[in-house]
């Protein structure tokens, strides 16, 4: 909200504050001030000037020769106008040579051949009003000669005040100058209510208030005038420097006075108002209505509406209907100050997207005890701002059948002390600030203060929001720092987000670098991944209002954001990245998966509850993907390709740091159906018997052309929430006996058929039934050549053989080793090179 | 002989050219031997103790000279190769792109893990997609409260009452739900709002902490904050304390630090004031404590919550929001595992 120091000193005075004592002071009471506008004082060289005379330039058509003094007896000044409404005997803002008017100089020039000297000025040029189509037409309380700026104050300085959704009775001059007041300790200057005289009208419109309607005070007026003018100079630039525009005085001064109050008013031209009736009621059924923007809107069962015999005249507490609204031919004038309801005025501003500055007042409640007072302050504009009033009613009406009472708080000293932490805070100081905000002390009893609360406080409900106000008015610096001090516990179990800290730290020593990128993708990427809408993995979540298409839906797989990190990075010619990044993927209710592929039996840390069905599944996820080349060509060995095999490094190498026994692990090829992404023969699946840890592989190339990229990319996802579960359910590790006696080291090079897996190989020596003393073995070499035959190839394993209670002799390890080359002749066909 | 010797000694380069000084003086019929059968030729003993003294004396030095040669040579030798294998030890060995590296706001995130598990606090984590309820109605803000227009908010379609949090609030209406008091939490993770522009994402992240216990004031809620952001920027870092709205806290609050970047004295990145908005914070709400079965006249509490982005961008003097999301390598490679 823009406030004008200007016009606030009218209700507290702070002319003798600079503005960064009034802005700390606001500030400090909870109104931040966002920022300052400064405005200049009119150049003393502007002065009240009359036109005598006006001849056409003799060189230009569109310019005017004027002639102008400044009163009986001075000088004639010659001025060149291109103002089209300059007459003869018009009283002008004229500015002399040397007058500085909107950061430019003044100076006596030629025009077309024609001397000017001086300039006739506009509103706009004058920075006091928007109207630049003409010069200012001034009336006759400015007098000749004199300078302007003693009529008409601009230099000012606006300060942006942001006010809290609590705080509707802040909204206003008159709000924010009694929070100022109360803080500074200064006399607080109300809203001047004369009871001006003037002709009575006829009050010919009756208003009907149905009940239940949501209104729970009406005031209105009526007045009749013969012309509506722009307002005074002054109003207008006083609406203009607080962010609303002048329209006319009628509008104006509605405007101004909500601007002063925080009370909203409409303006109804009463002779639209078809049967003399006003009628306030909900809405019974769906219907249209053209607001004075000109925009039709539609009308819904139970908003507030404003209704004359035939029609919809408002919508109440938005915004008025074209159909009455004021124009500039209006005579007949019904001016409606209420109250409506906070809640029915946001659903239907809410749902019409309608957010006018009278919605967003009423919506954060508008004080019910100020409305007729308002009504009499606008009929005291009326009078004294409106030269055309003809007559204007003479009381206001005001129906209000359910008079609010005063509500009642209670606080407790000793509770105000604890709840801010200011031991040394007496009921003497409580009280102080409370009466300060015109809380008035009903009862005090020990250590209970009762207090009652102004109608315009709608926020003070409890006790805790008077100890709110109590720390506000003593200042939130005065509230010492302390530590609580507590009881020792054993506190809850975190050790999930332990872990996941734990995973971002392994994957960064493996030299990944961690990227955050937002959730949300398109559901065109999915597609594009060959993820179609049958799938587990299609995003069913959808948002409702994304930021754009490429922005909505949830992900289920980080794979979409990564990709784009790749191409990014390509695109700025930085090959070889290597990002992770910790995310989550989320599944609708419906849809949640049931594969092993994807299944966690809980999402950990989420304070699932149990038998909550209704929720979405957020599995943790650490995802990773690897650009080509893995290792960059070096004086040291050649370059590497992200390959399957890296990446199974990789996670077997992040597990087994994170504490998984890697002997438990299964590696399993990955179903084509339930990632269509990866390329089906180079990846991966690492599991246990229940769960699945994650995947490794590298990406299918259709996928990756997709999404414009190609090379060997390698893209990893650990599902976190399945490998925490297995690391909890895990046993303790045993201490196995170390032998004493050495190891025998033998090396064997199979010759087998070239398509035997190692699992085969790995399975047949598992299975060895003479094993005796072979306490482990490891693959070191796999050769394939034209000596041993194309379909052959030879696997070279080191096998080690130890006892635990001697050094075993050649002949054992020797009787050993045939028995093993026997058994592996038999299972796979294997022979020894010789 | 002696004299034969120092000569031929002398001339010796390799190790192979002792064998044959050896053989010459110490061999079968080497000069030693022949000198020791010279002995008993002598007539008087006197003669033949004195040869024996010479002999001894000529095969020690011819020994000692052997072995102290070979060695000089073994360690030339030795020299030579090690000399041979010299490495220039200034040739790259580390592929930049190797290295890992965390985002600056889990780096943040982890110091501040650290900071409040020292203070006995619990680190949990929650939902991203809440109810509306979590988000919202528990929080004390009902339907149709204008405070919801501080938070635009995600929808989800067909979800009715879904939506994305649009703050870390929604942990401490799961964490009262599943535990009584005395509670000690943080909790850290993304949140959303429906607003994209220069200095603000669609996502974001925050950290949210609270204390529920018997006798907590909001001195205990600004020596907390207090403790924490000095953690991060300093044991100098000035703090201050305005009233602001928050319908889930009363009184509530918002935190300004003393501007990082010029310690108070008005710069472009306080744009003058010398503050920074750092977040908010309060006394837990009664009606809060009530909606969730906690007696509110036994205990109180306080709860804040940070821009845990905002607290990166300060401590890193990232001045570009939008680059701690572009996934750019240029940027993620120049930040640590860790702080220190």
């Amino acid at each position: 909200m823009l406030i004008s120091l200007e016009w606030l000193n009218d209700y507290v005075s702070v002319s003798d504050l600079d503005v960064d004592t009034v802005s700390d002071t606001l500030t400090k009471l909870g109104h931040e001030v966002e920022g300052v506008e400064e405005f200049e004082a009119i150049d003393d060289l502007v002065v009240v000037g009359r036109v005598l005379a006006v001849d056409k330039h003799p060189n230009a058509s569109r310019l005017l020769l004027c002639k102008v003094d400044t009163g009986t007896g001075t000088p004639t000044h010659r001025i060149v106008c291109g103002a089209p409404n300059v007459q003869q005997g018009m009283r002008v803002a004229l500015a002399l040579p040397g007058a500085v008017i909107a950061g430019q100089k003044i100076a006596a020039t030629t025009i077309r051949g024609e001397e000017s000297h001086g300039m006739l000025c506009s509103g706009l040029e004058l920075g006091i009003s928007k109207e630049h189509g003409g010069i200012l037409s001034l009336d006759a309380s400015f007098a000749f000669g004199s300078k302007f700026n003693t009529y008409l104050t601009t230099q000012d300085k606006v300060l942006d005040v942001s006010i809290t959704p609590n705080r509707g009775d802040c909204l206003s001059y008159f709000g924010l100058a009694r929070e100022l007041a109360a803080k500074l300790d200064r006399p607080l200057k109300q809203l001047r209510i004369d009871n001006l005289t003037a002709a009575p009208a006829a009050t010919s419109v009756r208003v009907d208030v149905a009940a239940d309607s949501g209104c729970e005070r009406f005031c209105f007026i009526q007045a009749h005038i013969n012309a509506n003018p722009p307002s005074p100079l002054w109003m207008q630039r006083r609406l203009l420097v607080s962010g609303i525009k002048p329209i006319n005085t009628v509008v104006d001064i509605t405007n101004y006075v909500m601007l002063e109050s925080g009370q909203p008013s409409h303006a109804y031209d009463a002779e639209q108002i078809s049967g003399g009736r006003l009628q306030v009621k909900r809405a019974d059924k769906a219907c249209g209505f053209v607001a004075l923007d000109g925009n039709e809107r539609e009308i819904q069962a139970q908003d507030i509406l404003i209704c004359d015999e035939a029609r919809v005249v408002g919508l109440a507490g938005i915004i008025g209907g074209e159909n009455s609204e004021i124009s500039a031919s209006t005579k007949d004038i019904v001016i409606e100050v209420a109250n409506f309801s906070p809640t029915c005025v946001r659903k239907t501003a809410k749902r019409l997207g309608l957010h006018t500055e009278a919605a967003h007042r009423f919506e954060r409640v508008v004080d019910i005890g100020n409305t007729a007072k308002v009504a009499a302050r606008i009929r005291d504009l009326f009078v004294s701002s409106l030269p055309s009033l003809q007559s204007v009613s003479t009381d206001v009406k005001d129906i209000y059948p359910q008079q609010v009472q005063a509500r009642k708080v209670a606080v407790r000293v000793s509770r105000a002390r604890r709840v801010l932490g200011m031991p040394s805070l007496t009921a003497k100081t409580c009280m102080l600030h409370l009466k300060q905000l015109a809380f008035g002390l009903l009862d005090q009893t020990d250590d209970r203060l009762l207090f009652s609360i102004p109608s315009y406080r709608a926020d003070i409900a409890r006790e805790v929001d008077l100890i709110e106000e109590i720390g506000r008015l003593a200042g939130f610096d005065k509230i010492p720092y302390e530590l609580p001090m507590m009881q020792m516990a054993a506190g809850l179990d975190d050790s999930f987000s332990a872990f996941l800290t734990k995973v971002k730290l392994r994957l960064a020593a493996c030299g990944m670098r961690e990227t955050i990128s937002f959730i949300f993708n398109s559901a065109e990427d999915y597609r594009r991944l060959g993820v179609d809408a049958s799938h587990t993995l299609h995003p069913h979540l959808r948002l409702q209002n994304p930021i754009n298409a490429q922005m909505q839906v949830l992900q289920t797989t980080l794979l979409p954001n990564l990709l784009q990190c790749i191409d990014k990075n390509r695109r700025q010619q930085v090959r070889g990245v290597r990002l992770f990044e910790m995310g989550r993927s989320y599944f609708a209710p419906s849809h949640v998966p049931k594969q092993k592929f994807f299944q966690a039996t809980a999402e950990h840390g989420l304070h699932m509850q149990q038998g909550d069905e209704q929720r979405p599944r957020e599995r943790n996820i650490a995802a990773g993907i690897i650009d080509s080349p893995y290792r960059f060509a070096s004086w040291q060995a050649k370059a590497i390709d992200p390959d399957v095999y890296v990446g199974k490094h990789l996670l077997l190498r992040v597990l087994s740091m994170l504490g998984l026994q890697l002997q438990e692990l299964r590696i399993e090829a990955i179903d084509a159906v339930a990632l269509p992404f990866m390329h089906p023969y180079a990846s991966m699946a690492i599991s246990d018997a229940v769960h699945c840890f994650g995947y490794v592989g590298e990406l299918h190339p259709r996928a990756l052309a997709q999404f414009k990229l190609d090379g060997r990319v390698l893209y990893f996802e650990l599902m976190l929430d399945a490998i925490y579960q297995a690391l909890m359910k895990q046993k303790r590790r045993v201490y196995a006996h170390v032998s004493k006696y050495p190891n025998v080291q033998r090396d064997l090079a199979f010759v087998l058929a070239k398509d035997i897996t190692y699992r085969q190989i790995d399975t047949a020596l598992q299975a060895f039934p003479a094993k005796e003393h072979m306490s482990s073995y490891r693959l070191f070499d796999i050769f394939t050549g034209d000596e041993l035959g194309k379909d052959k190839k030879s696997v070279a394993i080191s096998f080690s053989f130890q006892a635990p209670d001697r050094t075993l002799t050649d002949a054992e390890v020797d009787n050993e080793v045939s028995q093993l080359l026997a058994y592996m002749g038999k299972s796979l066909e294997a022979f020894v090179r010789s | 002989m002696q004299k034969d010797f120092e000569e031929r000694y002398h001339l010796i380069t390799a190790v192979k050219d002792f064998e044959s000084l050896r053989v010459a003086f110490l061999g079968r019929k080497g000069h030693v031997p022949s000198l020791r059968a010279q002995i008993k030729t002598l007539p008087t003993a006197e003669e033949r103790k004195q040869l024996g003294a010479r002999a001894t004396a000529l095969q020690r030095r011819v020994e000692d000279g052997i072995n102290a040669l070979r060695l000089e040579l073994e360690d030339r030798a030795i020299a030579k190769t090690l000399e041979q294998e010299r490495a220039d030890i200034d040739l790259p060995v580390l592929d930049q792109h190797e290295l890992g590296a965390l985002h600056p706001v889990s780096l943040i995130r982890n110091k501040l893990e650290q900071v409040f598990q020292r203070l006995s606090f619990s680190v949990l984590d929650g939902p991203d997609v809440e109810f509306e309820d979590y988000n919202f109605n528990k929080l004390n803000i009902p339907d149709h409260h204008p405070a919801r227009d501080m938070q635009d908010t995600f929808y989800l379609q067909n979800y009715q009452r879904l939506l994305l949090r649009t703050h870390t609030s929604n942990v401490q209406v799961h964490a009262m739900e599943q535990h009584s008091p005395p509670l000690r939490v943080v909790s850290m993770g993304r949140c959303f709002r429906c607003d994209n522009d220069l200095t603000h994402t669609p996502q974001f992240h925050q950290i949210e902490g609270f204390v529920v216990d018997n006798g907590i004031s909001f001195a205990h809620l600004k020596g907390m904050i207090d403790v924490f952001l000095r953690a991060l920027y300093g044991k100098e870092l000035a703090t201050r304390f305005r009233p602001s709205y928050f319908p889930f806290v009363e009184p509530g609050a918002e935190v300004d630090i003393a501007c990082v970047a010029c310690g108070g004295n008005g710069c472009r990145v306080c744009k003058q004031t010398g503050w920074l908005e750092a977040g908010g914070c309060g006394m837990i709400h009664p009606n809060v404590f009530e909606t969730l079965n906690i007696d509110s006249e036994s205990y109180t509490g306080f709860a804040f919550g940070f821009g845990l982005d905002r607290l990166a961008m300060l401590y890193f003097g990232v001045d570009d929001l939008r680059v701690l999301f572009a996934g750019q390598d240029e940027f993620l490679s120049q930040f640590p595992t860790h702080l220190q």
